[in-house]
């Protein structure tokens, strides 16, 4: 965006970008083989649900969509921001059918319209102790590692205290390097606590 | 079926070039008006040479200024004009009150994910104590842009309004709101001084409305990437409703906040944020655009 662009109000609407999500299998092997992560067969959507009665037919023709295709089966749910997540779930954990499955969701999602309101896709992983969230971000078309830590004490509420694994994010940045578009700006990486799917 | 659309806001170019017109036009005017002023002292230098020298005395002097001379005039008097329109605002703008927010605050989670949704760099967010419920852009040539939320609005207002808020400030970013204001309100206050009798109020007033065609410009966008255009007009009556008005700290960045630090009774003209009742006309549209 110009600076003239900017100043005259023209901002485009940012086009989501779903191409790269299909350098996820070929990452899941590279994780499985150097840090013992494995999918496990959990991913999920979040998008910006807008208010209004448009919206809530569009999410009931994706879910329809996705069940009369024999396609995976949707769990909707919101968060505490106020997002949308769908989560897709595939029995044995498979990350190539997953990708499908989430990919599905997102052209749906694109061709009613609502491309613009994608925020990301999370596909988990773990090693049977610890969980690492791959999250895709549609806007900027790039990856980045999120994984969630015990904080080891106890919030003033009396909820654990969370912390990021950031040594396991990094390890997990300089590892997939070369399987996937993953984002340089640590910047964004914004923290999913608690985020359905993982 | 409902498409989003953020499109191309017309309404805030038009007003944009009305207002780089007339600006422009303030700056042409001042310009004349120096000149006029050097013409003056020139033709007393010249008056003055005639009466004491003769007129060959003033047939060399002007010969000597010729074209070139009035050339350098011209060019030095531009010059002066743009260096006292141009000149910095007066620093710094960040209020000195204004404190980091710690990491796992909900509403930079909000903000990470809006600027994430939006395609953008996430701003750095702040608090600043206020008994207003308000917010602010600073974007100091020096810091990081960030985004002042005030201690009332951060407590007072429920998470989804308050999102709602920060998607709005998010656009003023977007939309390089807080330098273009702060510029042109000086030059109007320039123009204002320099030639009264041409400005009288003119340049304000058209900055002004540029300014308030920006605030529903930001309350456009903001809704549309929230989806919640009901919610941003919950958010602005609220924060409408709160008073405590403009402490000095927050006087250099209230050019720029989500309502006005000082309200009037009457609507004027100089107004720096439109009413409540045009916000609303706005954001009725969206939520049409939106399907509801």
């Amino acid at each position: 965006m110009g600076l003239l662009d900017s100043i005259l109000g023209r901002s485009k609407p940012v086009k989501p970008d779903l191409d790269n999500l299909f350098g996820l299998p070929s990452a899941a092997v590279t994780l499985d083989a150097a840090l013992g992560f494995r999918p496990t067969g959990t991913g999920s959507v979040a998008f910006r649900a807008p208010e209004g009665r448009a919206f809530a037919d569009v999410q009931d023709e994706i879910r329809a969509l996705l069940e009369a295709g024999g396609g995976p089966r949707v769990e909707a749910s919101v968060d505490s921001f106020g997002y949308t997540w769908l989560v897709c779930r595939t029995e044995p954990p498979d990350a190539a059918s997953l990708v499908t499955d989430l990919h599905a969701v997102n052209t749906s999602l694109q061709d009613s319209g609502f491309g613009p309101t994608l925020l990301c896709s999370l596909v988990a992983f773990t090693d049977g102790a610890r969980t690492l969230g791959l999250v895709y971000l549609y806007k900027q078309g790039t990856f980045y590692p999120f994984a969630p830590a015990d904080g080891g004490g106890t919030t003033v509420e009396g909820q654990r205290t969370q912390r990021r694994d950031n040594i396991l994010e990094l390890q997990v940045r300089d590892l997939l390097a070369d399987d996937l578009r993953l984002e340089k700006d640590t910047q964004r990486w914004f923290a999913l606590w608690g985020a359905p799917g993982l | 079926m409902a498409v989003v659309r953020y499109g191309e806001d017309r309404e805030l170019t038009r007003a944009t070039r009305r207002a780089a017109f007339r600006v422009g036009g303030a700056i042409a005017v001042t310009a004349v008006f120096v000149l006029l002023s050097v013409a003056l002292v020139g033709a007393k230098f010249g008056l003055w040479a005639a009466m004491h020298g003769g007129w060959g005395m003033l047939g060399s002097g002007l010969s000597f200024v010729h074209w070139w001379g009035a050339l350098l005039i011209f060019v030095v008097a531009v010059a002066v004009v743009t260096r006292r329109l141009l000149r910095e605002a007066p620093e710094p703008s960040m209020p000195r009150t204004a404190y980091d927010l710690p990491d796992e605050h909900p509403a930079r989670g909000s903000l990470a994910r809006l600027a994430a949704l939006a395609g953008m760099p996430e701003p750095v967010l702040r608090a600043v104590p206020s008994t207003q419920r308000n917010a602010f852009v600073v974007d100091d040539p020096d810091l990081p842009v960030t985004i002042l939320v005030t201690e009332a609005a951060l407590l007072e207002l429920p998470p989804a309004e308050l999102e709602a808020v920060l998607a709005h400030e998010l656009f003023h970013v977007a939309h390089g709101d807080t330098r273009l204001t702060r510029r042109l309100e000086q030059v109007a206050d320039i123009a204002e001084r320099k030639a009264p009798w041409f400005a009288s109020g003119y340049v304000l007033r058209s900055v002004r409305s540029m300014m308030r065609q920006r605030e529903l410009s930001a309350d456009r966008h903001a809704a549309m990437l929230t989806g919640r255009p009901s919610v941003l007009l919950a958010a602005v009556q609220s924060c409408g409703d709160s008073d405590g008005g403009g402490s000095r700290d927050l006087r250099e960045v209230a050019l720029v906040g989500f309502v006005a630090t000082d309200r009037r009774a009457v609507p004027s003209d100089t107004d720096t944020h439109p009413t409540a009742d045009e916000r609303a006309e706005v954001l009725a549209r969206v939520a049409t655009s939106l399907g509801s």
